[in-house]
């Protein structure tokens, strides 16, 4: 499971530096939705720090849609959704890898974006150790969770309004715990942050096992 | 009440009895509720609201999802594995969807009267809505046409991808809502739980009691519906087999079916 | 009955929710019944 998993996840990230859409497309995208709220928001310093952590993350939260679709749509050019189901590769395998594609390209992503709210927004960072791990758990959630519901919405024409509306309220949670950990350490106060830690890597954990044992069956055709 | 689903109709007396009882649970409720149930000490006449909004919320969140991921589990178990799980599991989930949206429907009208806004971003009406967004989300997935065994799985996976989340969102919710909560909404904390006692508790009793009832109404009617559809596409489909091995000639060796009648 | 406006309307659109879907119901039921008639239902 792990081989074919490392397997898919090397094919999605080499797909993916070679069409360049995560840096030319998705980063832009993100940082375009960060000046957009400060557009958007007053924007003198004082609510944008506040709102730094939410606004971080669902700027994170959309871009981590973008990339799931992604994902799935290079398995829909030249039926390659089919070489891959016959392809052999263990399902949960297939699973760990594209989502861990995605994960990967979200946290460079979450770099970028952390660079883009302190500049912009002018948070100051601190508590990194929180920070880091809320990162970590957060993305591995929404990776887990949006790779499981990308499969489901894939290759169906009401894919791309399908995915939002199924995925959304699942990552509710995560968005919550994660903006919520973010703005303790940020505060200084990082013992507030460690319960949202926690939910996190539980709602992690949850959905990469569900996904590990449900994308096999959602890949069966009939 | 017999559950077969191919000798059932839901014209039998058993369902239309149960029809009956609906009604009269129902409507002696809302007398009770309007009439004679007293009004409460911390909410006044808002709680007569109650008697509607918790019961649908209830049998929402507890009995038609409960139901339904219960259903979809056992549609994956290969050794369960029946249509009936998988209708079942729709039907459960439509009318869910209705009354939790009864529910966010009572609620914000009860808000209205109680804090004078439609909306608040308590814990409970957010974790309620965020259910209705889910299973509203399970409702589209079914729809969405592909080959029945895989509609039919999908569907179950959403199901339970669904109900993975519910107590997340719960507890992710309550901490948001018990940490942050301003003055004005911990005082109301009291107005949340309204002395219960005599006759309102027997008042909502009588509300838990009827909804159950019209539940277990409309579920035989709506599975049977289901069922029906079902009966349906497979018939379509068997129209389209038939009518396709004509055209390529081959006798498909017994009645040859006109149509649809 | 103080907010009497609300808690009618409440009540109201409750009921007429529900049997609305229950004669939306009922009515496919019948019809589909009425077009698999022959069919082993």
């Amino acid at each position: 499971m792990w081989r074919d998993a490392v397997l898919v996840a090397g094919k999605d990230l080499r797909v993916e530096a070679r069409s360049r859409v995560g840096i030319n497309q998705v980063v832009p995208f993100a940082l375009l939705v960060l000046v957009v709220f400060a557009f958007a928001l007053d924007s003198d310093r004082g609510t944008l720090v506040s709102f730094g952590p939410g606004l971080f993350w669902v700027t994170v939260l959309f871009s981590g849609l973008l990339a799931v679709q992604r994902s799935f749509v290079i398995e829909s050019d030249d039926d390659a959704r089919d070489a891959l189901r016959l392809s052999g590769l263990d399902g949960a395998g297939i699973f760990l890898g594209k989502a861990g594609a995605v994960a990967a390209q979200l946290l460079l992503l979450e770099v970028v974006l952390t660079l883009g709210v302190v500049v912009l927004y002018g948070v100051q960072l601190r508590g990194p150790v929180m920070l880091l791990l809320t990162c970590l758990a957060a993305t591995i959630g929404l990776a887990a969770a949006g790779t499981l519901y990308g499969a489901i919405a894939a290759g169906l024409r009401v894919r791309d309004t399908l995915l939002p509306l199924l995925v959304l309220p699942v990552l509710a949670p995560v968005l919550l715990a994660a903006a919520r950990a973010c703005e303790a350490a940020l505060a200084g106060a990082p013992a507030e942050g460690w319960p949202w830690v926690r939910l996190l890597f539980v709602f992690a954990i949850i959905y990469v096992t569900f996904g590990v044992v449900a994308f096999g069956p959602l890949l069966e055709e009939a | 009440m017999t559950i077969s689903p191919s000798s059932a109709s839901t014209s039998s007396r058993t369902v239309r009895i149960l029809g009956w009882l609906t009604a009269i649970s129902l409507a002696l409720t809302a007398v009770m509720a309007l009439v004679i149930s007293p009004r409460d000490v911390n909410m006044g006449d808002s709680v007569r609201l109650l008697y509607l909004h918790v019961p649908t919320a209830w049998l929402a969140m507890y009995v038609s999802f409960g139901i339904t991921t219960l259903a979809s589990v056992l549609y994956l178990w290969k050794r369960t594995r029946s249509r009936f799980w998988d209708l079942t599991a729709g039907a459960s989930a439509e009318i869910g969807v209705l009354f939790l949206g009864l529910t966010l429907l009572i609620g914000s009208i009860w808000g209205r009267i109680t804090w004078g806004v439609w909306w608040t971003w308590d814990a409970r009406l957010t974790t309620t809505a965020v259910l209705f967004v889910l299973y509203v989300g399970y409702l589209a997935v079914r729809k969405v046409p592909a080959a029945p065994e895989v509609q039919s799985r999908r569907a179950a996976i959403v199901a339970v991808a669904a109900f993975l989340d519910v107590p997340i969102v719960h507890f992710s919710v309550e901490w948001w809502r018990t940490l942050h909560q301003d003055a004005t909404v911990l005082s109301d904390r009291r107005l949340l739980d309204p002395q219960i006692g005599g006759t309102m508790a027997w008042t909502l009793f009588l509300g838990v009691v009827a909804f159950t009832l019209l539940y277990c109404w409309l579920m035989a009617h709506r599975f049977r519906l289901a069922w029906l559809e079902d009966r349906l596409a497979d018939r379509a489909m068997q129209v389209a087999i038939d009518e396709r091995r004509a055209e390529a000639g081959v006798g498909a060796g017994g009645t040859k079916k006109a149509g649809v009648s | 009955m103080n907010d009497a406006g609300y808690i009618f309307a409440g009540y109201f659109s409750t009921f007429a929710i529900l049997a609305t879907y229950a004669g939306w119901v009922i009515r496919r039921k019948r019809g589909l019944s009425r077009l698999l008639r022959p069919e082993d239902q």
